[in-house]
């Protein structure tokens, strides 16, 4: 039996508050930069069973709304009165998904019995393992990416597991950070809890019961109309990561999104295979796995504002994943970077959206969300330091109607920076530069947002700068309906000195005192195409250093002259740009159309067919072997298509007998 | 006639309310009732109000423009000048390297699920092409790095002037710390533009975090023009209309100020409006021996809400200024887009949502006749029965019920199923829960549980909600004020005149040496001091308060704890409180150590504990008027509901719920279970059994 739709209406009110109030506590006395400024976290309440029906609209991460809890949950038994539970392992359950993330869950009892949990999680800086922050592409076992603990109780009745907690915080790098943002996390779930007795007490045990249910059918149904507005087909699309390890070779994300009336089938299966990097994204291989669907989120959300978010978003979509896949690998691969492959998934279900719906979605955001750590000391104090500084975000997509937002937007909104005057309090290095970066918005009749660029200067040897998630340095934020691809992001040390070294997507490097460091995301993909843009918007443009007087004829077609336009000069410089340059809906940039020219869309689906008939162990070994014969070949021969794929894989497989 | 008296030395108090709509003018004269009326406000013309208020009171309540002693002034100018853009131009100067704080804010969302979406900087106040960046550099130990360029300042500053900017804001990172740089700027762009108005980082929230302080300063820039223009506008009508008396106006955090320091420190009178409302409401309860309140101001489109506690508003040190927070400590005011002309909607899952879209009061709701086709709160509220059609405000204009009926009718109570009586009692709860939500939040978030409270219900719409809320919040104690609409005006008539100056000061607690707190303080004291001499205050008529923000080391947003330096220890003492703030608020506090961000003093003189002797007088016509059905939310079916007058009410008058009580600009709705009494002064105050 369902509640009535006012009541339902007044029980959402309450529930988003109460989610709300937990990120609130959380948020405001958290320790770790990484939690209270850049609000890597979350809070929510599911159902007895663990699916995720209130979640914060405006504070912490966008990622776990969908999230269920129901596994972890049936991990501990005997559940009692004031237990607190805790895991951090990505192989057990596929809550958590990569080690930094502790979730916890909290039973809510009424008359003896569980009637929902208080969930949340918070980001760590650091839980251990091979490399400061515990993250690194450079990882391959799980077993490098810190302490894992399966899932335990805490607090058993209210009483902290003091042993627990040793071995914990003996195990990470800043005790001091992971315990306060731990009471914090605490605090946050103790909060949901009263929230909840609240609401029994409001609504009643009964109502409050089939309350939280129908709020997720609730949602549903609205995710539900909206699909009903997408035209029924096939879409394909895919995207890529520009390296499928450091160094390595691309890694491609691919879906075929099959639309029906009230549901929809998006099947991964064309993407890669399990990585030897840390960029596996576990999900268990589950079909609604939050995860796979945080675009979703972002796009319903944005074409319906007033839907409640919670689980309900995720039960009209089926996944289909390959086993031992980038998406669903097996244990013990190393999953840490799964944020990276996460971040360029969420591209390519907004692209399945922008073929499907052109006029409504926006064109690609800068699908990089880079997480920088720094870890030195104090020439004076000799103090070590280890702090997450800034997440450096690109630009927004451009909107139809709008331009993209600058410096972050898209699906990236939700990680704050850190003000330069708590980073250089808490951190012994000097910010020099922390601005948007000119020409980097992919040019639009609406035009990309801009990327970010942060230059800082390091004092002490042996300082580690991780710079994690960079990707997109050679794979482009595509732009829609003819508007062209963001710009590219970089990585410098010393720039334009003779110490000079360019790091493209190098995720960790070692610098010396006096070393600067200089890092740019990437921008945003345009809408429309750029020799629609008015003049007069081009000249705004450059008169704010959104655009150079370059920039402006090479990418729009406009001619300015000591700060005004030369309309003659423009219309016919126009005119010649358009009538050479046509671009398809979509535009992704010089360096992916070179890429396909060798490895299009046909030869690498018969690449990874043939992998998904090796052992997993196998698969990423011979991709590396493929793509080296491929280049070799295509030196020789020029033209390849599917039939020469096929051939060459067949030759390297050959060199191992003991694969037949 | 017989002879004429000669004229009385009355010193009269006058405070004036601009909104929107209406000029709600109070007046106070020693021995007499509190008067009030509420005028059209005269669009794009505060003086003209001002001068229209001042004929008023001659003309109806025979007070001669030279009898006004004070004129108190409460404002939505600075506000307004930000949601119509309507702010001077100006130009931001800052540390190179960083031109783009302003733009590109904190990085993240308010609306976080939101892929379309326009910005949430204040980007308007100095676009790009208006923001120069200048050589210098400030280390975080407040250490010169890089010393000033000057002549790049000269030459930021000549662009922007030709660039049309009327004012400059001035930000360099850890400025707070070693203001130097910036003061040395302002008197390069001084000694070429000895007339630019400038605002220094420094002086206008010398505290960490370069966004928050950047947005502020440029804050400060952008309405320094626009209040310097306001305020000599009003004070050339007071002086045409023969008011000597000097003008106040209402500062954000409550407290008045002259217009001297008015005009220096323009970002402070953001929430102008709705402070003197908030202090009217902590005045009201005051009378009623009640300092733990929740006013509730509810309105056509919003309703603001506030918490009192021990007869003080909440203070919180940033605010929401159209949308954009503004690092400014102002009353912690809630607005939510809930009121009387709310929207009723279903949404496509067939849901009933109420707002934030509001009818406004053109067309309005649909039972005002204008042409609203839209189902709002009060056309719910006549269809159950609580607005009687030909009585609202004051019969002014007469209610149509049958097109609320028809249009909740259509736009709810068919599509779900319901009959129109359930549809409109849903529309009641639904808005009442956002409500409930709103007065939670700002009560939570102190950790303040509201059952202890007293609500207090402002506006036209507040006391038709009141009991319900209270209900739902299990708050068993409502105080009506006599006249609900004109409270804010009122308010200005009992604040004090208050100044706050604050300080960065990052030290640890422990080891903290008191003389060199004192010594802050004693800096505080002398800015604070300052400002008073400058509105003419006797230094033996002040009275001084001390804050710290304080923090866990290595949290990152402070708790605002009062310091007792009055205390044996005071150190101790202020530590202490801490704990058991930290734990109110967050609901846990262990002795891990603790450190000042930044300090605080406020000097305070004058205010009063009541709006006057107010002189209640009831017309002496029986209350009660006649009696009619009503439905409410706890019973099934309608109830029959005394009607009573509320301008006839003697104190000590009692009478039980259900019922309702009518004024002219407001109608209050007492639920069963409740039961009302007049007290003396003409408050109504609601208790529930």
């Amino acid at each position: 039996m369902a509640i009535d739709k006012v009541k339902l209406q007044v029980l959402a009110d309450h529930s988003l508050a109460a989610a709300e109030s937990m990120a609130n506590t959380l948020c405001r006395t958290a320790h770790s930069t990484f939690v209270k400024e850049t609000e890597d976290f979350t809070t929510g309440l599911t159902t007895a069973e663990g699916e995720t029906f209130a979640a914060p609209r405006s504070l912490g991460a966008t990622w776990f709304v969908g999230l269920d809890y129901a596994n972890v949950i049936r991990m501990i038994d005997d559940y009692r009165e004031g237990d607190i539970c805790m895991t951090n392992d990505p192989y057990s359950g596929f809550v958590c998904t990569h080690s930094p993330d502790i979730h916890l869950w909290k039973p809510v009892f009424h008359k003896g019995e569980i009637v929902c949990f208080a969930v949340g999680h918070v980001h760590n800086t650091d839980v251990g393992g091979a490399v400061p922050a515990s993250l690194s592409r450079t990882l391959t076992e799980v077993h490098q990416e810190g302490i894992r603990i399966p899932p335990v109780k805490l607090f058993r009745a209210g009483e902290l597991d003091q042993q627990l907690l040793d071995v914990l915080l003996t195990n990470v790098r800043v005790r001091d950070q992971n315990w306060g943002d731990l009471k914090a996390l605490v605090a946050a779930v103790n909060t949901g809890e009263r929230k909840v007795r609240e609401m029994i007490a409001k609504f009643g045990i009964a109502d409050f019961r089939i309350g939280i249910r129908d709020l997720l059918d609730y949602t549903e149904a609205t995710a539900r109309s909206i699909i009903r507005t997408i035209p029924n087909g096939t879409y394909a699309f895919h995207d890529y990561i520009d390296e499928d390890s450091p160094g390595g070779v691309p890694c491609r994300l691919a879906l075929d999104a099959i639309v029906g009336d009230e549901s929809i089938v998006l099947d991964f299966r064309r993407s890669d295979p399990q990585l030897s990097s840390s960029m596996n994204m576990p999900t268990g291989g589950a079909e609604r796995h939050t995860l796979l669907l945080v675009a979703i989120y972002h796009a319903f959300y944005s074409l319906r504002p007033d839907m409640l978010v919670n689980a309900g978003m995720t039960r009209p979509f089926r996944c289909l994943l390959a086993d031992g896949s980038i998406l669903n690998p097996r244990y013990p691969a190393a999953v840490g970077m799964r944020s990276l492959t996460a971040i360029r998934l969420q591209d390519v279900v907004f692209g399945f959206l922008a073929a499907a719906m052109p006029e409504r979605m926006p064109a690609a955001p800068a699908g990089s969300i880079c997480i920088m750590n720094v870890l030195t000391s104090d020439p004076k104090t000799g103090r070590r330091v280890m702090a997450a500084i800034d997440p450096l975000v690109g630009g927004g997509g451009a909107m139809p109607g709008f331009d993209g937002s600058n410096g972050s937007g898209g699906n990236a909104g939700f990680l704050k920076n850190t003000p330069v005057e708590i980073n250089e309090v808490e951190v012994p290095i000097r910010v020099l530069r922390y601005g948007l970066t000119p020409d980097s918005g992919g040019a639009g009749r609406h035009r990309g947002g801009l990327s970010v660029t942060l230059e800082f200067q390091v004092f002490a040897p042996n300082t580690v700068i991780t710079a994690r998630n960079r990707d997109r340095t050679r794979f482009q934020a595509w732009g829609t309906q003819g508007g062209r691809a963001g710009a590219p992001s970089s990585f410098f040390i010393n720039r334009g000195s003779p110490k000079a070294r360019v790091l493209g997507n190098t995720d960790i490097c070692t610098v010396e005192p006096g070393d600067i460091i200089e890092i740019s995301s990437s921008g945003g993909g345009g809408w429309g195409s750029p020799f629609d843009r008015p003049a007069a918007a081009v000249l705004a443009d450059l008169e704010q250093a959104f655009v150079t007087a370059e920039g402006a004829k090479r990418d729009y077609g406009v001619v300015i002259r000591d700060g005004v336009v030369d309309n003659a000069a423009s219309d016919e410089l126009r005119q010649r740009l358009r009538s050479q340059k046509v671009k398809d809906h979509f535009d992704f940039g010089p360096e992916r159309e070179a890429f396909e020219r060798l490895w299009g869309g046909a030869n690498y689906d018969v690449l990874i067919e043939r992998l998904r008939s090796v052992p997993v162990e196998w698969r990423f070994f011979l991709k590396r072997k493929v793509f080296d014969a491929v280049a070799a070949s295509a030196k020789e021969k020029g033209d390849i298509g599917p039939a020469t794929i096929a051939a060459i894989f067949g030759g390297v497989k050959r060199e191992f007998p003991q694969l037949s | 006639m017989s002879e004429k008296r000669p004229p009385k030395p009355r010193r009269i108090d006058v405070g004036v309310d601009i909104g929107g709509t209406f000029t709600d003018v109070v007046c106070r004269s020693p021995g007499e009732p509190i008067r009030a009326v509420k005028l059209p406000t005269i669009r794009g013309d505060p003086s003209a109000a001002v001068l229209r208020s001042i004929a008023y009171m001659s003309r109806h309540w025979d007070v001669a423009p030279v009898e006004i002693a004070r004129f108190l002034h409460g404002t939505t100018i600075a506000t307004n000048a930000v949601i119509e853009r309507k702010g001077a131009k100006i130009g931001l100067i800052t540390s190179s390297g960083f031109k783009d704080v302003l733009e590109m804010g904190r990085g993240s969302r308010q609306a976080l699920y939101r892929a379309i979406l326009e910005p949430e900087t204040p980007v308007f106040l100095a676009p790009g092409s208006r923001r120069k960046e200048v050589k210098e550099q400030v280390s975080a130990k407040g250490e010169v790095v890089v010393p000033l360029d000057e002549a790049e300042v000269e030459h930021a500053a000549g662009q922007l002037i030709v660039d049309g900017a009327e004012a400059i804001a001035i930000c360099f990172i850890f400025s707070f710390l070693n203001p130097a740089h910036e003061l040395r700027a302002r008197e390069v762009i001084r000694a070429r533009h000895p007339d630019l108005m400038v605002s220094l980082s420094c002086e206008v929230d010398p505290v960490f975090r370069e966004y928050e302080r950047t947005v502020v300063t440029a804050f400060d820039a952008y309405m320094k023009p626009v209040v310097e223009r306001y305020l000599g506008k009003l004070e050339r009508g007071l002086l045409e209309a023969g008011v000597g008396a000097p003008l106040q106006v209402m500062q954000s955090r409550g407290g008045l100020a002259g217009t001297k320091v008015a005009r220096k420190r323009p970002v402070r009178l953001f929430m102008s409006g709705p402070a003197a409302g908030v202090i009217g409401g902590t005045i009201v309860g005051r009378m009623a021996g009640k300092g733990d309140l929740i006013t509730i101001d509810i309105g056509g489109t919003s309703s603001d809400i506030a918490l009192v506690e021990g007869g003080r508003p909440i203070i919180r040190p940033e605010g929401k200024i159209a949308g954009f927070s503004v690092r400014v400590p102002m009353v912690d005011v809630n607005a939510i887009g809930a009121g009387g002309g709310s929207i009723a909607w279903l949404d496509t899952a067939g849901g009933l949502r109420v707002g934030p879209h509001s009818a406004g009061s053109e067309p309005g709701p649909a039972c005002y006749g204008r042409g609203g086709e839209e189902a709002t709160v009060t056309d719910a509220s006549v269809v159950l029965g609580y607005l009687d059609p030909d009585f609202f405000a004051g019969g002014s204009l007469r209610l149509i019920p049958t097109l609320a009926h028809e249009v909740i009718a259509k736009k709810v109570a068919r599509p779900l199923g319901l009959a129109v009586e359930e549809a409109a009692l849903g529309i009641h709860r639904v808005i009442n829960a956002q409500m409930v939500e709103g007065i939670r939040l700002v009560s939570i978030r102190q950790g303040v549980d509201p059952r202890r409270l007293t609500l207090v219900a402002l506006g036209g719409a507040g006391p038709l909600h009141a009991t319900a809320l209270a209900a739902e919040l299990a708050i068993g104690n409502v105080l009506i004020p006599r006249h609900p609409g004109v409270l804010s005006a009122a308010g200005l008539l009992a604040a004090p005149i208050e100044h706050e100056v604050a300080q960065a000061f990052p030290r640890a607690l422990g080891g903290l040496s008191l003389t060199e707190v004192r010594r802050a303080l004693a800096g505080l004291d002398r800015g604070c001091a300052r400002l008073m001499a400058e509105d003419r205050v006797a230094p033996q008529a002040v009275s001084v308060e001390y804050f710290a923000d304080m923090w866990y080391v290595g949290q990152s947003y402070p708790l605002e704890v009062p310091l007792r330096m009055s205390e044996r220890d005071p150190l101790a003492s202020l530590y202490e409180d801490f704990l058991a703030l930290h734990d109110r608020i967050y609901g846990h506090s262990t002795r891990s150590p603790a450190a000042i961000v930044n300090l605080r003093a406020v000097h305070r003189a004058g205010g009063s504990d009541s709006v006057g002797e107010l002189g209640y007088e009831p017309t002496g016509t029986d209350a009660r008027k006649t009696s009619r059905l009503i439905r409410v939310a706890a019973e099934r079916g309608p109830v029959l509901a005394e009607i009573y007058d509320r301008a006839a009410m003697v104190p000590g008058f009692t009478f039980w719920g259900p019922a309702i009580v009518e004024q002219d600009d407001t109608t209050t709705l007492v639920e069963p279970d409740w039961r009302g009494t007049v007290v003396s002064d003409g408050n109504l105050y609601l208790e529930r059994q």
